[in-house]
């Protein structure tokens, strides 16, 4: 799109990784220097990141949250905000050394796009796409987000006692309110995105459900976030069982992300 | 409860089946993707029309059953409970997720948790008590969340059954006349069509100005893509269109005849009745290079190659005798016309759920009473729904009992 992305992506990205590494390293052995060093080159690449966006904006003269690469490129950017809101909210940092692999490996995925800026078809020439899109990305990841902290409640609940992992890893209590935290965020989010695409869909298309795969995926990740949820405050269920559900829940998450525009095409098939 | 988990779990198989397996398609086009076999069960089983079918239906009927029960005979506990907040014999009587002593000012402890007390008391035993709660509403949120989804669903179901769609496909000046419409008989006319392309020909905006008529009343409008019109209670969507061909009949040099044609149509020239064009394919790549396959038959019997011929914008072709034929490209519109009386209800009940959501998950009913010791030692007693670990953590945190740290 404009020439200074590409190289612009690739320092974003080795940016991405060091913070990545230094969390990691940082929960090995617990330095609060390497912990600092990895949370500044985050919030330095989220700052990168959220420049190369709006530049992006700028030469496209729109949002740039279609087609792959801009999609991907501002779900990244999500994750790696909503991993530090929620490490400065809850003092929370090991997330760091799962969330930002996965904010990198989502980055390496946007940037083998082709990001050859493209005329926007009529049917995405709308201010609805700011709206539908916006709602969905910050959907995706709080569900990220409780993905990788129940992903660390499942490491947590196999490591032995006093062992080294036992010590590092914050208690599964606290894992586990966060990850509820995160994916009650997701599931509002996923709510209005759903509404929000029902009547997009009716102006666009004259039909506001018309279950086209990626409408059906979207009700299918609802479905099971929405059953984490009634497990939870309805029976309690907690621990192990939520962390399960919640890794579950994302994997429906990828499908209707990656799985639908690769295996069932419909009417969103340029989303 | 168990059985709401088990209605979702099916409902999210149904879904993903439906995703999965092509919808809709014929007998022969299963047993061609996947085995006869296979097409014989998927037709036994509705799986071609999953959304349609008896047994997906019967599930969310259930489901409906159960969100109609689960309300029900919920909304008197709920109630109660709503109440009873303020009642501190009846909190006494509750079993508390946390009790704990607290140092100093208890009134300390409600502020950090932005409790408001509203009841002081001497109980009968002499002790003093205090009782605060908030977030009273958030006892109605999954309430609220069950009313939404009853409401969407029931919208839903009764919009698919009564909606009344159709489509409007055709070329500027074409009339289409629908009967049996909530309106009686009405005749669509496409009064025009236009698109209009972006600096570097791709399309930007494609317009279709249309004229309703009815025994009573007329009415005009534009539909483009994104903004439909509203019509007679009708939503007109430009839903697509279709690239299509002016179809020109010459003799000596001059155009005799004009006909324009969608694909897979065909056209009689009246300069010579035995003859039929049929036009199988446009071509698109840019106006100066369309090109469209088409064969002609005389008498039905296939002239020239059988694979058709292709003939380029512009160009011309000796048709028969004296007469030749050449294309220009033109386009026709779809419109789709869509009338459901339900669609507000469904969004109404869609918003419910959005906002019993937002009140179950932000709004969490808690209380906390405290209770005076003969000792003067307060103990706090702090109630809220099961499962909430954060108002405990935060209790605790309150309380001085917990230390925060980095983790």
């Amino acid at each position: 799109m404009y020439r200074s992305e590409g190289p612009l992506l690739v320092a974003l990205l080795c940016i991405y990784l060091l913070s990545s590494a230094g969390y990691i390293v940082y929960a090995a052995i617990k330095k609060e220097k390497l912990r600092i060093t990895a949370f500044t080159l985050q919030t330095t690449g989220l700052l990168l990141h959220l420049v190369i966006l709006v530049l992006r904006g700028y030469h496209a003269g729109r949002i740039p949250l279609v087609y792959s690469y801009e999609f991907a490129s501002a779900f990244s950017l999500c994750v790696c905000l909503l991993t530090l809101l929620f490490m400065l909210k809850n003092r929370f940092y090991a997330i760091g050394s799962f969330a930002m692999p996965l904010v990198s490996l989502l980055l390496l995925y946007a940037f083998l796009q082709n990001r050859t800026g493209r005329t926007l078809m009529p049917a995405l020439n709308s201010n609805w796409l700011v709206y539908h899109v916006s709602t969905v990305i910050v959907a995706y990841s709080a569900f990220s987000v409780a993905f990788v902290i129940s992903l660390m409640y499942l490491l947590r609940d196999k490591v032995k006692a006093d062992s080294f992992w036992d010590r590092r890893l914050p208690t599964k209590t606290k894992l586990d309110i966060l990850s509820y935290r995160a994916a009650r965020l997701g599931l509002v989010f996923l709510t209005v995105t759903i509404i929000l695409g029902a009547l997009w869909a009716e102006q666009a298309w004259g039909n506001y459900w018309t279950w086209d795969p990626k409408e059906t995926w979207s009700l299918v990740t609802w479905l099971v976030y929405a059953m984490y949820l009634h497990l939870r405050m309805g029976k309690g269920i907690q621990g192990k069982t939520a962390a399960v559900i919640a890794v579950v829940g994302f994997l429906c998450v990828l499908f209707t992300y990656f799985g639908v525009n690769l295996l069932l095409p419909g009417l969103h098939s340029y989303a | 409860m168990r059985f709401a988990i088990v209605l979702l779990v099916l409902l999210a198989i149904a879904c993903i089946l439906g995703s999965i397996i092509p919808q809709a398609q014929s007998f022969d086009i299963y047993a061609a993707r996947y085995s006869e076999r296979a097409a014989e069960i998927l037709f036994v089983f509705y799986l071609d029309d999953v959304f349609h079918s008896w047994w997906f239906i019967g599930l969310t009927g259930l489901l409906c059953l159960n969100l109609l029960s689960c309300n029900l005979v919920r909304a008197k506990a709920i109630f109660h409970r709503f109440q009873s907040d303020k009642d501190i014999s009846r909190t006494l009587e509750t079993t508390p997720q946390l009790e704990t002593e607290v140092d100093g000012d208890p009134e300390s402890v409600f502020r950090k948790l932005r409790i408001q007390v509203f009841k002081r008391e001497t109980l009968p035993d002499g002790r003093e008590a205090l009782l605060g709660s908030k977030n009273r509403i958030g006892y109605w949120g999954a309430w609220l969340c069950h009313l939404g989804m009853l409401v969407l669903i029931f919208g839903f179901a009764l919009g698919q059954m009564n909606a009344e769609q159709f489509t409007v496909a055709g070329f500027p000046d074409d009339e289409i006349v629908q009967q049996d419409t909530g309106n009686g008989a009405m005749s669509i006319k496409i009064k025009d069509f236009t698109v209009r392309y972006n600096p570097d020909g791709s399309p930007k905006q494609y317009i279709t100005r249309i004229l309703l008529q009815t025994d009573a009343k007329r009415a005009e409008g534009e539909a483009s893509v994104n903004h439909p019109a509203r019509l007679f209670g009708y939503l007109f969507s430009q839903n697509s269109y279709g690239h299509a061909a002016e179809v020109h009949i010459h003799r000596s040099g001059k155009i005799i005849e004009t006909q324009r044609m969608m694909p897979q149509s065909a056209f009689i020239p009246e300069a010579h009745p035995d003859v039929t064009v049929f036009l199988e394919n446009v071509l698109p790549s840019s106006d100066a290079y369309t090109g469209f396959r088409y064969s002609s038959y005389l008498m039905g019997g296939m002239m020239g190659s059988r694979e058709g011929q292709v003939i380029l914008a512009g160009e011309e072709q000796p048709l028969i005798g004296d007469l030749s034929i050449s294309f220009t490209p033109t386009a026709y519109t779809v419109l789709i016309a869509r009338r459901d009386v339900f669609r507000l209800p469904t969004l109404i009940g869609a918003l419910t759920v959005l906002l019993g959501l937002l009140i179950s998950f932000y709004f969490r009913p808690v209380k906390l009473l405290a209770l005076k010791n003969a000792d003067g030692i307060w103990t706090l007693r702090g109630c809220c729904r099961k499962g909430d670990a954060v108002f405990t953590e935060r209790l605790q945190r309150a309380a001085g009992k917990e230390g925060e740290q980095n983790v």
